[in-house]
């Protein structure tokens, strides 16, 4: 009968291992696109699909700044890189030749339509009829020292109407589309020579990135050692999400083998002191690993995808079945030689912090995130299924003979039951409650919450400095927040987008933003440019002519005005503007819409910014850092009030069986550590993320699994209890609480509160235990002893 | 990142008004606190047209500050050119930056303080290849090409002469346009600024920094 249950669950955990094998190799990808994250209902629309494209595109950006004090020298050497660029096979911009030629299409273009094309400044000038200014400007542009008249533009367009307009196209294309051979003097008396291009790769794939970075470290290997050679050295900085994340994945994986190391070294320690022999671990790590596959195969057959941080806190939660496997092994200490009574001994407790655990995952899932619902179903899963291994298995493969426990080791474990039940203890007893006391009250009045992405990760501080630089130097502000306009044409499109840039206009003026970029500041509406086109013959028509004809001695013809002709419409500028330009601002989303992007570049006041679009219809606002924050802020508070639910939930359960007083002792523990844990990390100066709470969910279910261990154990073996219960809580801390030394913000955070949490739990766990027996409930008859 | 036109300017200004560069050069130098007054003439022939286009006014060097150029003729504006900004003020109008104000040039007007404190030509150097050089007695002339690629796309060549100050400065374009511009009635004195001129140096510097 045993050995027909045991094969049984070979058979399904050997069909979920196919089962996921298979997954695999058809390339199951874990989706890491934070986005993905949100409510169903809300990760459909355009505003996200166009987050989705920006980010992406954006992330994709590349700037490398070649400084030296002889410009011959920063030019040359930029030339150089960027032809090199070219040649690879690493970046999708085309190179500078055909951009030019780009470029002189467009201007052509843009020419021919030049009756209805007004810079924002000249046509509120003329609105407002201000003409004399306009006029005196123009005829300053002509003899200004600074001024670069050209005679053929002059005739062409004497009061430099395009002039202005191509002259403002051109500073909002350069701070869009950073031009790529552009010089720039740094106040360090070096010039500097701008390359920009775009990957031709995701930033984010570690292939990718290793090809990029190979290449690029040996092209600067090879020319900084040719350059050093007159004695001073070129100065490359750069900017770019591909070295950010290049950095980030080495110092990742530099911290899991180091860290890793420790943990694998601590655990294999450890269990040899106890036990003896590596035998407990084997046993350990096959509960585990068959939790994980068996949790794999269900989520790949109940999601179509599976999210990266789902797998991650998923598996880290499978990891509470440690409890179960070493409070089995610790068995052999107890004097018990039959494997089947020794998984008698744990099964009650063990079974109750299955289901205790399975009904806090359970709750997570409540909420309608796909995240959370993964989580919950991978953990739950999970959790069951290595439960299920250490019940049907372990007493198959078990045939260690009984053994004694390690004395030293003993008296370290039990020293937690001492402290609450010795009489002698007492003292301690009231120093660790006062130090328990003062933690959570000085931490608590110091807890502070942050949803910032930026915490969420280590940016190398060398890349920092150097973007810092960049910016600097070359004045390029960052903008990530937008406005997603759209219409039913693109007429309507580029209307709404006029009505917004009047709103950001005036806030502009208020400084709540410095720049505002849009397509329609090239294209005006076809109703804007028969305006733009009769205001012009309104105020600058035949008689001002003939005056800067006589104020300049030009020979301007009189009656040369542009003709109106058809305007410029979105599709012809489509077709000859830069890719990278059109991308931006009017990306091909494949929606059944006309889309548009209006970016913000020094936004200030964001919720101005926010506000100028709220009631104009078609206009929405996307701020995409502030989502992820959003997201995460969400996140973080359903899981916590998830949390909460889910302790109400085991109520009922726990009163059933130990009676009020008795639910009252086993919850005592864990909530103690998950109230107190957030407490202690306060005062350290961090501030509670979602990952956090994450952890606290895990301490939580390890927490109450230490006290149903200690409520259930029989009398007679609670130090052997207590022993299973510090090497489980000794394991869980090498494995999750050691991350508290990562440099990655959010993974130090995360190991902290484990760290913290576990300690505290355990210390806490023997005050679960037994008294006297005179908190009995109904279940409790059902003990087994 | 696009500085084309007024590098042109800049540049132009270095030699200008601080041509104290070479061997040869102007004998008198403006020390910080000193002012350079004088009259300019600017004649700006566009390829294509018969008739320049003339103007004229006057221009201040003001120390280490910065340079006044006051178009009178045949409109009136003023241009203040700063280490931080270029600004153009035209008659009854808020003064408008024509640069933008990130891109501000503080390495050129580097160039140009620095030679008129007499600083030598190596500064120069930098930027200029020397074609030639004259002098006869108190008089100087010399020319100069671009050094740099980029500075080539703005000009092609330019010539300066002159005695005790700069006198005659020639700027030709690529595109066959060229500026000529003369000074004249060059008065060296104590930095002492009328109000109209420290008006327009307050727009840049404020009216607590002015002397």
């Amino acid at each position: 009968m045993r050995l027909a249950s045991a094969l049984f669950w070979l058979v399904l955990v050997g069909g979920s291992l196919v089962h996921v094998a298979d997954r695999f190799r058809d390339g199951v990808a874990l989706s890491s696109d934070l986005m993905a994250l949100l409510p169903e209902e809300d990760g459909q629309s355009v505003r996200a699909a166009v987050s989705q494209a920006s980010a992406d595109s954006l992330s994709r950006d590349i700037m490398f700044l070649f400084g030296h004090e002889d410009a011959a020298v920063a030019e040359s050497t930029a030339a150089a890189f960027a032809r090199a660029l070219a040649d690879s096979d690493l970046i999708s911009e085309t190179g500078d030749q055909s951009r030019r030629a780009a470029e002189q299409e467009l201007s052509a273009l843009l020419f021919r339509h030049r009756s209805g094309l007004l810079s924002d400044t000249d046509r509120l000038v003329l609105r407002s009829g201000q003409v004399s200014a306009l006029y005196q400007r123009a005829l300053a542009q002509i003899f200004s020292p600074i001024g670069s008249v050209d005679s053929r533009l002059l005739l062409a367009d004497p009061f430099q109407l395009f002039f202005n307009y191509v002259a403002t196209l051109g500073a909002l294309r350069d701070s869009l589309v950073s031009s790529a051979g552009g010089t720039v003097s740094g106040s360090n008396g070096k010039t500097y020579a701008v390359v920009s291009a775009k990957l031709a790769g995701e930033p984010y794939a570690l292939s990718f990135q290793r090809r990029f970075m190979a290449w690029f470290d040996s092209w600067e290997a090879a020319h900084t050692a040719t350059l050093s050679g007159d004695g001073s050295a070129i100065e490359i900085l750069r900017a770019g999400a591909i070295f950010y994340a290049y950095e980030g994945a080495r110092q990742g994986l530099n911290e899991a083998t180091v860290i890793g190391g420790f943990a694998l070294v601590g655990v294999i320690v450890l269990v040899l002191l106890a036990f003896g022999s590596l035998q407990p671990i084997g046993l350990t790590l096959l509960s585990i690993l068959s939790g994980l596959i068996v949790a794999l195969s269900v989520n790949l057959l109940v999601f179509d995808s599976l999210h990266f941080i789902a797998v991650l806190f998923g598996a880290g939660l499978i990891g509470i079945s440690v409890d179960y496997s070493l409070h089995y092994c610790c068995e052999r200490f107890g004097a018990v030689a039959k494997p089947r009574e020794r998984l008698d001994n744990i099964l009650p407790a063990a079974t109750l912090g299955l289901v205790t655990s399975s009904i806090g995952f359970l709750t997570l899932a409540w909420a309608p995130f796909p995240g959370l619902r993964q989580i919950a179903l991978f953990a739950a899963i999970g959790l069951a299924a290595a439960y299920l291994t250490v019940v049907i298995w372990f007493p198959v493969l078990d045939r260690s003979p009984d053994r004694k426990a390690n004395a030293w080791l003993m008296r370290v474990a039990t020293e937690p039951r001492a402290l609450w039940h010795d009489g002698t203890r007492r003292l301690y007893r009231y120093v660790a409650l006062a130090v328990l006391a003062v933690a959570a009250i000085v931490g608590g009045s110091a807890l502070n919450v942050s949803d910032d992405l930026r915490r969420f990760q280590a940016l190398s501080a060398d890349l920092v400095s150097q973007e810092q630089a960049i910016r600097e130097i070359t004045g390029l502000e960052p903008g990530l927040q937008f406005y997603v306009v759209t219409g039913s044409s693109d007429e309507e499109v580029l209307a709404t987008e006029e009505l917004l840039r009047e709103r950001l206009a005036a806030l502009r003026e208020r400084g709540g933003v410095t720049k505002v970029l849009a397509i329609s500041q090239f294209v005006p509406s076809e109703a804007r440019q028969a305006e733009n086109a009769a205001l012009v013959q309104q105020h600058l028509g035949t008689a001002a002519r003939e005056r800067l004809r006589a104020d300049t001695g030009l020979p301007i013809d009189i009656d040369d005005a542009p003709e109106n002709g058809p305007a410029l419409t979105l599709d012809e500028f489509r077709a000859h503007a830069p890719r990278a330009l059109v991308d931006l601002l009017i990306p091909n989303l494949g929606v059944d819409q006309h889309v548009s992007i209006v970016l913000l570049r020094g936004v200030s006041d964001v919720d101005k910014a926010q506000a100028a679009a709220a009631d104009i219809p078609g206009v929405e606002y996307v701020d995409p850092a502030a989502d992820i924050s959003a997201l995460f802020r969400t996140y973080r508070k359903v899981a916590l009030i998830l949390l909460g639910v889910s302790v109400l939930v085991m109520v009922p359960v726990l009163v059933w069986r130990y009676r009020p007083h008795g639910a009252f002792r086993i919850l005592l523990p864990p909530v103690a550590s998950v109230v107190i844990a957030p407490c202690v990390v306060a005062l350290t100066g961090e501030p509670i993320t979602f990952f956090n709470v994450m952890a606290l969910v895990l301490v939580f279910a390890i927490g109450i699994d230490y006290a149903f261990f200690c409520r259930e154990s029989h009398p007679s073996r609670l130090n052997i209890n207590a022993l299973a219960n510090g090497l489980a809580a000794a394991s869980t801390i090498l494995s999750f609480g050691l991350l508290a030394f990562s440099g990655i913000p959010v993974v130090h955070s995360f190991g902290l509160t484990v760290f913290v949490g576990i300690l505290i739990a355990f210390l806490l766990a023997p005050l679960a235990e037994r008294t006297n027996g005179k908190d009995e409930g109904l279940g409790g008859s059902a003990r087994n002893t | 990142m696009r500085r084309a036109g007024y590098h042109v300017f800049a540049v132009a200004a270095v030699c200008i008004f601080a041509s104290a560069l070479l061997a040869a050069g102007p004998s008198l130098v403006v020390e910080p606190d000193q002012v350079l007054r004088g009259r300019f003439e600017q004649q700006r022939q566009l390829s294509g047209f018969e008739t320049p286009l003339v103007s004229n006014g006057r221009f201040v060097v003001v120390g280490d500050r910065g340079v006044l150029w006051r178009t009178e003729d045949p409109l009136q504006f003023d241009l203040v050119i700063t280490p931080s900004r270029f600004v153009q003020v035209l008659p009854g109008e808020p003064p408008v930056d024509v640069v933008p104000a990130e891109a501000a040039t503080i390495d050129i007007f580097g160039i140009i303080t620095g030679l008129l404190r007499g600083a030598p030509a190596d500064e120069m150097d930098a930027a200029f290849h020397i074609v030639s050089t004259e002098v006869a007695g108190t008089s100087w002339a010399y020319a100069l090409t671009p050094k740099s690629e980029y500075l080539t796309k703005q000009m092609e060549a330019i010539s300066v002469a002159g005695s005790d100050f700069v006198e005659n400065v020639e700027v030709r374009k690529p595109n066959g346009d060229r500026d000529t511009l003369s000074f004249t009635d060059h008065v060296l004195s104590d930095r002492s600024l009328t109000d109209d001129e420290a008006a327009l140096l307050d727009i840049v510097y404020g009216s607590a920094a002015a002397p």
